[in-house]
């Protein structure tokens, strides 16, 4: 299936050929356009084959299973892809007015090539490839989080390189282990010869490796410390890709490895990944809480929901599963929605401490509006999320009553987090300083994005029928096997 | 002693003297160099473990044993990320001595977590 790697190969290009049009906006503007509708046709085109059922597989070069390199995608993966292109071209509009007058083509460059990253991820059938576009993302995320250029900015960018290197390092040491095993690199192949064999104390350790490489990029709790300074630093607009994206990515890819490849029942330290996820949850949003800078706030419950799916992804139930789709695509929207109403807020009062944007509702109420949709939304209100978190407490009530009480509380403590911000925006205080205008390119995104999160909720039902569909295939583990195979 | 064992315990020497660097020092050159020290072990290991003795290299006319290619191939990509990653990380260093005069890491603790 040839639109597979176009996923990957059209925004490589796109960021090569931003490189070339030197930061005039109608170019790349133009380019974005022609990105954007490429990328869409096959992103759609990807997205109704797989509806019917199928696993797409795409394999480069034609090499002979188990020596080439394959790409797979089912119907969550070209959800997550759909989810990835649209926050991306979201975001790279909301950036042409806020990165005004910096090098926005190099900005822009490096968002496509971030894309083209997360495409890999989502889509690779072997562990090494896999790497390589863990690795491709990481650096134009270190890129994004340094493009400011101030010294807090390059003090994020050289934690977040350091340790994305590290957790690389040990990544690479769990996949020579696995291959002295196993033989092969192919997820399948991982997966079949643990089922048969289980893991020893090496392919034990290899886990372990692997687990901590990714659970850094999906920031699990003793390695998100990069995640605050890193959302801080970056473009707001980049802010909301990282925040409704990225993380959803690393997600799909412990999905991947730790549900359909390998199997969270073959090896002993996956018994630590629904209490991790249960830490990162109430860490999350406790320290929102402590926050008093905007941007800090919803990176610290960007990480508390990433928690929330990581307790889901461990519960390996199919109610667990529809509760991940619903809360991945809710999240999604919420996350960008929120982040790219906080840098309206943000560029209009040159401030990033809630407490000084003190009576933004009288003078721009639209983009408070579009802050109260996504928080709502964010923790569960009438939308999207009330049926994920409905689905959620349903897969728990049986199982693990504590991390129902655990993650009720998270739900409470954001939800708090949020308020506080509110209230700062409906006090009536005078505000210090008159608002600048915001530009239309800021708006249109933040608009798109409310009117996305208000009609996804109000489709919910109709969601929660196809979640199911794409629920039911992301559980068959023997269907992602021989896909992952290539047969 | 069996000698086999050496290139193993070779690379986690490696790679534990290059974590040790990156948690000891505070100067970025130094902990840049540690992670450089680290991804030496892991190449090291990867390359070992394709070895295999008296067999000949993997193009034709093919021996009776060959070495393992993959893992040549795997090193080589693994060798170009590192190099495209502490390169990225040199330049950022180079801001930070450019800003404060000093590649020490104490001068950054602006931002806590």
């Amino acid at each position: 299936m040839i639109a597979l790697p176009l996923m990957i190969v059209i925004p490589l290009t796109g960021g090569l050929v931003s490189l070339l049009t030197g930061s005039s906006r109608r170019a790349l503007l133009c380019l974005l356009a022609g990105v954007g509708c490429s990328m869409g046709a096959s992103s759609l085109f990807i997205l109704r084959e797989t509806w019917k059922g199928e696993v797409l597989i795409h394999r480069i070069g034609n090499w002979q299973v188990g020596l080439g390199l394959g790409l797979i995608s089912d119907a969550m993966g070209s959800l997550v892809m759909l989810i990835i292109l649209s926050l991306a071209l979201l975001a790279l509009v909301f950036s042409i007015d806020e990165a005004r007058g910096r090098a926005l083509s190099k900005l822009h460059s490096a968002v496509y090539f971030l894309v083209a990253g997360m495409n890999g991820v989502a889509m690779a059938t072997d562990l090494f490839n896999l790497f390589v576009f863990m690795e491709l993302s990481a650096i134009s995320t270190c890129v994004l989080v340094a493009f400011l250029g101030g010294s807090e900015e390059i003090e994020a960018s050289i934690k977040y390189v350091i340790l994305s290197t590290l957790s690389g390092l040990f990544f690479l040491v769990g996949i020579v282990m696995i291959y002295d095993r196993v033989g092969s690199l192919n997820l399948g192949a991982i997966g079949m010869f643990l089922r048969q064999q289980g893991a020893d104390a090496a392919l034990e350790f290899a886990m372990l490796m692997v687990l901590i490489g990714i659970g850094m990029t999906s920031a699990i709790f003793p390695l998100h410390t990069w995640v605050p300074d890193a959302y801080w630093s970056a473009p707001t607009a980049v802010s909301a890709l990282l925040s409704g994206a990225s993380g959803k990515v690393g997600i799909y890819a412990m999905i991947r490895i730790l549900h359909q490849s390998v199997g969270l029942e073959s090896f002993r330290a996956a018994a630590l990944l629904p209490w991790l996820g249960l830490a990162t949850a109430l860490f999350g949003s406790i320290l929102a809480l402590c926050q008093t800078d905007i941007k800090r706030l919803l990176a610290y419950t960007t990480i508390s929901s990433n928690g929330f799916s990581v307790v889901l992804l461990s519960m390996q139930s199919m109610v667990g599963f529809q509760s991940l789709v619903l809360s991945i695509m809710n999240h999604a929207t919420a996350k960008a929605l929120l982040f790219m109403s906080a840098g309206c807020l943000v560029h209009s009062f040159s401030r990033r401490e809630f407490g000084k944007m003190k009576g933004a509702w009288t003078l721009m109420p639209g983009i408070c509006i579009a802050f109260v949709v996504g928080s709502v939304a964010d923790i569960g209100g009438p939308s999207l999320g009330f049926l994920s978190k409905v689905y959620l407490f349903l897969g728990l009530i049986e199982t693990n009553s504590i991390a129902l009480v655990v993650l009720a509380v998270a739900i409470l403590i954001t939800a708090a987090a949020y308020l506080r911000v509110i209230q700062s925006m409906i006090s009536s205080e005078p505000a210090f300083i008159s608002p600048a205008d915001l530009p239309i390119l800021m708006k249109v995104p933040t608009s798109i994005l409310t009117l996305g999160c208000i009609a996804l909720g109000m489709a919910g039902w109709a969601i929660l029928g196809a979640s199911k569909t794409v629920a039911a295939q992301m559980m068959d583990r023997l269907v992602a096997i021989t896909a992952m195979l290539g047969i | 002693m069996d000698l086999s064992t050496l290139p193993y315990v070779l690379s986690f020497l490696l790679v534990m003297i290059g974590v040790y660097c990156v948690l000891s020092n505070r100067d970025l050159i130094k902990i840049i160099f540690g992670l450089s020290i680290s991804g030496c072990g892991v190449n090291l290991l990867f390359v070992q473990l394709g070895y295999v003795r008296g067999a000949s290299a993997p193009v034709p006319p093919l021996g009776a044993t060959v070495v393992d290619p993959l893992l040549q191939a795997f090193v080589l990509t693994a060798i170009v990320i590192e190099f495209g990653l502490t390169m990225f990380m040199l330049s950022l260093a180079m801001r930070v001595f450019n800003a404060t005069g000093d590649t020490d890491t104490r001068a950054l603790r602006r931002l806590q977590g």
